[in-house]
Order: C-alpha cells, then sequence, then structure tokens
C-alpha cells in the first residue's frame, strides 16, 4: 500500500472528530451566509407580491454586517477543516465504487463552490475586481450549488456528527487526555483566528469597534462630511445645471415640480438614519429633508402605489430604486438636502438623495430628480 | 428522509448552474470555472503543501515551543489570507477616496506583533509549566 499517502499524515487532529466538530460551526455558518445573502437578494430584487417591512430600522444592516464579516470570520475554520481532512485527498485507491466516486465528486463540488465565495468575497468587499464575470450574479449563483452539495454532504456524514459534534452524542471510547487537550488547542485555535479576522473588520458596521478596524476596507467616519461613500458624483458622471428640478409624475393627482430652493422651504423634518452598504460596511447619519409621504400626498398618489426614484446619474446599475408601499409610508423615509446638517457634499447625492429604513445602500438612491409614481 | 433531503439537495446544485448558465453574459461561464476549480487547485497544490512544510519544520523544535508557534504561525497566516485583498488595496480609486482609507501594512503589521506576543507569552508560560508539572 505505498500508494496510500493518507496514512502518512501523523497528527491526531487528521481525526473524525475534529473534522465533524469544524464541520458543525461551518455548516451554522454557511448557512447563515446563505439566508442573509438570499435575504439581501430579495430585498434588491423583490418579486411583485413581496413587500419588505421599513422596520426594524436597523434590520438589514444588521443581516449584511453578519454576512459580510460572518464571512470573512469563516475563512480560519474553512481552511482547517479543509486540513483536517486533507489526507483523505490522497486516499488508495481513490474510487472505490461508483457510490464513492459520485460522493467524492461532490464533496470536490462543495470544496470549489466554497473557497471560491470566500475568495471572491472578500475580494469583492476591498472593490478588487480580477475576475470578468458579475460578482453579484456569480456569487449568488454559485451560493446554490454550495448550499446543495453542503445539504447533501451533510446528510451523508450525519453519523459521523451525530457520533462526534452532538450533545446527544453516543458513547465513544474515551480519548487519551493528551489527545483531547491537543483537540481542544486546536479547535480554540481556530476559534482565536476566526475573533481575530472578525475583530479587525467588524468595525466598519460597528462603529464602537471602528478603532480596531485595522483591516477593514471602509472607515465608518472616513469620506466626504466624514462618511464613506460608495459611488462618487465623479463616477457617477453628475452634473447639477441651475435648471435642476425635482418632478413627480405619473399616476398622480397633480404633478409636481421642485426647484432646490423650493424644496428647502417645504417642511423639513431630522431622521436618524443608517446607509447600510451590501459590502457590510454601515454607519448613522443625521439627515434633514421633506418626508416621500408628505409629498405623495400634495401630489395625490394612491395608497399603495409604487414609486419609482431616478436619479441624474450617467454611469452605473443603480441609477433608478423602488419603493414600495411600506417604505414610502414610513415617516422616516425622506428625499433628504442635508446629512448632519450640513448641505449634502456631491457625492452624498447633491441636491436631493433618499434615504429610507431597513434598506441596502444601493437603493438610497442619490443625485434625485425624478419620482414617477404607478 | 435521505432521499427527499438528497433530492432537495441535487435541485439547489442543478438550480445554481441553470443559473449560471442561463446568465452567461454577467456569470462569463468558462471564466467562472476557471476560478472555481482555479481556486481547489491553488488550495490543495499549493497552500495545503505550504502548511504540511511548515508543521515539518516547526516539528524539529521542542514541543513546549512547537504547539504555541504553530498555533501563532496559523492564526497569523489565516488572518493575512482573509483580509489580504484589503490589505493589498488594489481597489483604490482616484475619485474615492473612501474606498480602503487606512494604512494597511500598519493595520497588519500591528495584528501580527499583537499574535507575536501572545505567542510568545504563551509559549514563555507553557515553558514553565511543563518545568514545574
Amino acid at each position: 500500500m505505498a500508494l496510500d499517502l493518507s496514512s502518512r499524515f501523523t497528527s491526531k487532529l487528521h481525526s473524525e472528530r475534529v473534522a465533524a466538530q469544524l464541520g458543525v460551526w461551518l455548516g451554522i455558518s454557511f448557512t447563515i451566509a446563505f439566508v442573509t445573502g438570499l435575504f439581501s437578494h430579495f430585498m434588491q430584487h423583490p418579486p411583485g407580491w413581496l413587500l419588505w417591512p421599513s422596520r426594524p430600522v436597523n434590520l438589514y444592516r444588521f443581516t449584511q454586517g453578519l454576512h459580510v464579516i460572518g464571512g470573512v470570520a469563516t475563512i480560519p475554520l474553512l481552511l482547517a477543516k479543509l486540513w483536517t481532512v486533507y489526507p483523505k485527498l490522497w486516499q488508495w485507491p481513490p474510487f472505490r465504487s461508483m457510490g464513492h466516486a459520485a460522493e467524492r465528486g461532490l464533496v470536490a463540488l462543495l470544496v470549489a463552490g466554497s473557497l471560491f465565495q470566500v475568495v471572491t468575497g472578500v475580494t469583492n468587499i476591498a472593490y478588487w475586481y480580477v475576475w470578468p464575470f458579475a460578482f453579484t450574479n456569480a456569487h449568488y449563483w454559485t451560493a446554490y450549488i454550495l448550499i446543495g452539495a453542503l445539504l447533501i454532504h451533510v446528510v451523508n456524514e450525519w453519523a459521523k456528527v451525530k457520533r462526534h459534534a452532538l450533545p446527544t452524542r453516543v458513547k465513544l471510547p474515551s480519548e487519551p487526555p493528551a489527545d483531547a487537550r491537543s483537540r481542544r488547542r486546536f479547535l480554540a485555535t481556530v476559534a482565536t483566528a476566526s475573533g481575530i479576522a472578525a475583530l479587525v473588520t467588524v468595525g466598519e458596521t460597528y462603529k464602537p469597534l471602528s478603532r480596531l478596524a485595522l483591516l477593514a476596507p471602509r472607515s465608518p467616519d472616513k469620506g466626504p462630511q466624514g462618511l464613506p461613500v460608495n459611488r462618487s458624483a465623479a463616477a457617477a458622471g453628475i452634473e447639477v445645471h441651475a435648471d435642476y428640478r425635482l418632478t413627480v409624475t405619473g399616476a398622480v393627482g397633480r404633478q409636481l415640480s421642485f426647484t432646490y430652493d423650493d424644496l428647502l422651504n417645504l417642511p423639513q423634518h431630522t431622521v436618524r438614519l443608517p446607509i447600510a452598504c451590501v459590502e457590510g460596511w454601515s454607519y448613522d447619519a443625521e439627515w434633514t429633508g421633506v418626508r416621500l409621504k408628505d409629498l405623495m400626498r400634495t401630489a395625490g398618489a394612491d395608497r399603495d402605489a409604487t414609486l419609482s426614484v431616478e436619479s441624474l446619474q450617467k454611469y452605473g446599475a443603480y441609477s433608478v430604486s423602488e419603493v414600495r408601499p411600506p417604505h414610502w409610508h414610513d415617516p422616516l423615509t425622506l428625499l433628504a438636502v442635508k446629512v448632519n446638517g450640513e448641505t449634502l457634499h456631491p457625492d452624498h447625492g447633491y441636491p436631493v438623495r433618499l434615504i429610507a429604513p431597513n434598506r441596502p445602500g444601493v437603493m438610497q438612491t442619490k443625485w434625485v430628480t425624478k419620482v414617477t409614481v404607478s | 428522509m435521505k432521499w427527499l433531503a438528497y433530492s432537495i439537495g441535487a435541485a439547489a446544485i442543478a438550480y445554481g448552474f441553470y443559473g449560471i448558465a442561463s446568465q452567461a453574459d454577467k456569470t462569463h461561464p468558462f471564466s467562472w470555472l476557471l476560478w472555481l476549480a482555479g481556486s481547489v487547485a491553488v488550495h490543495d497544490a499549493l497552500l495545503a503543501p505550504l502548511v504540511l512544510l511548515a508543521g515539518a519544520v516547526t516539528g524539529l523544535l521542542k514541543e513546549s515551543f512547537r504547539t504555541p508557534l504553530r498555533a501563532g504561525l496559523a492564526v497569523a497566516a489565516v488572518t493575512t489570507l482573509a483580509t489580504l485583498p484589503t490589505v493589498l488595496a488594489f481597489g483604490r480609486r482616484k475619485d474615492n477616496p473612501s474606498i480602503l482609507p487606512l494604512d494597511y501594512p500598519r493595520g497588519l503589521l500591528i495584528v501580527l506583533a499583537v499574535i507575536a506576543a501572545t505567542t510568545l507569552i504563551v509559549s514563555v508560560l507553557s515553558r514553565r509549566r511543563a518545568r514545574s508539572g
């Protein structure tokens, strides 16, 4: 059996028990990433019947922070798991039967999908686009492949999970104390690595820890007016001319048209709301402007109308966003002209931007010029 | 029950592949496949052997040093890998200084220094314990 390299791995940490315990953590992490990822996807692309609530205000901020920071923290788990089971890669014969070959093929898909998701994820949050495919589409579809392969893998390995990693685990011959110590130390090391990865990034969305966010792609107080932005006015090709108007049109009782000064003379409201980016970072700010609800009442829009908020922007995929009734009825939803008491910086959407609770940042349309009611 | 789970899993996989194929203009299936297979290849043929090599080299040390050093190296390497695209900061853009605004080499050095210091303390403590115990 000289060919069986898998027996040459002598560390007791390449064990079924370690693999099962890491597997449980990893299964939980991937499930959280899948669910929060779907949540984000369907918030941005809701089917017609789906009305997301506008509250809790910080829900999307929380789920997307969990998706991204949790994803970063999953990397140590994944690498540890792959190290633990690495000897199996070299098992001989490679395939014992058709069933075994299918199982190994599925594991290959699971490993490939896992690595693909974390590699594209961390590269995307660092705005480094090294591949020709669109990140969102590739990451979204690969998630189904990964979760499907994971489900089948969990079924196949369930006996081992039950044996080693559940509170109800069956009695095993007791582990030599030295092995148990080394296993616990290994798992503690993995947990430490996950903890550090989370700790040095989570401050980009959780401000009290922002000073620890040494390796986060964003800092919640760095940017124009001390606030980060995703697309600058220059990148979006924004020009605001003297004849700028905000118009409300479509299925309305009367069409509205405002100059910038008209908007400043309407009743102003100030709300505290987060910008929560799909890339996981977020910040809170005080926004001042006109309630969207008030504008719709003036225009005579139907209560269950859907609004389409359009930007002046020439480039980029997010020039229009849809606002459904739960969001525009919410008194927190504004067409804002000020942030933290100052006139909006062009990069924050001067003259007017949309700001609403529980909504991804890409749907907080900037440089708003038209609201179409339908 | 088992077959139900298999069917759901297989359906999810099929749906994923269907999605990749049906949005080929966005997903570029060929390069997608290259990245999918490439990440496994890089892990299995490069990353894992490097870890084995590090394991063999540190294996020459005494146990009281070896264990903390391996743990320290693993934590340092994994933290670096997990944040590498940020540290490299190739995604910076002139028009938007709020993207990757920090001094990342400095940040990484601080994180690695903390890991190294912790490793040192733990290895001294474990040596002392080994002597007295």
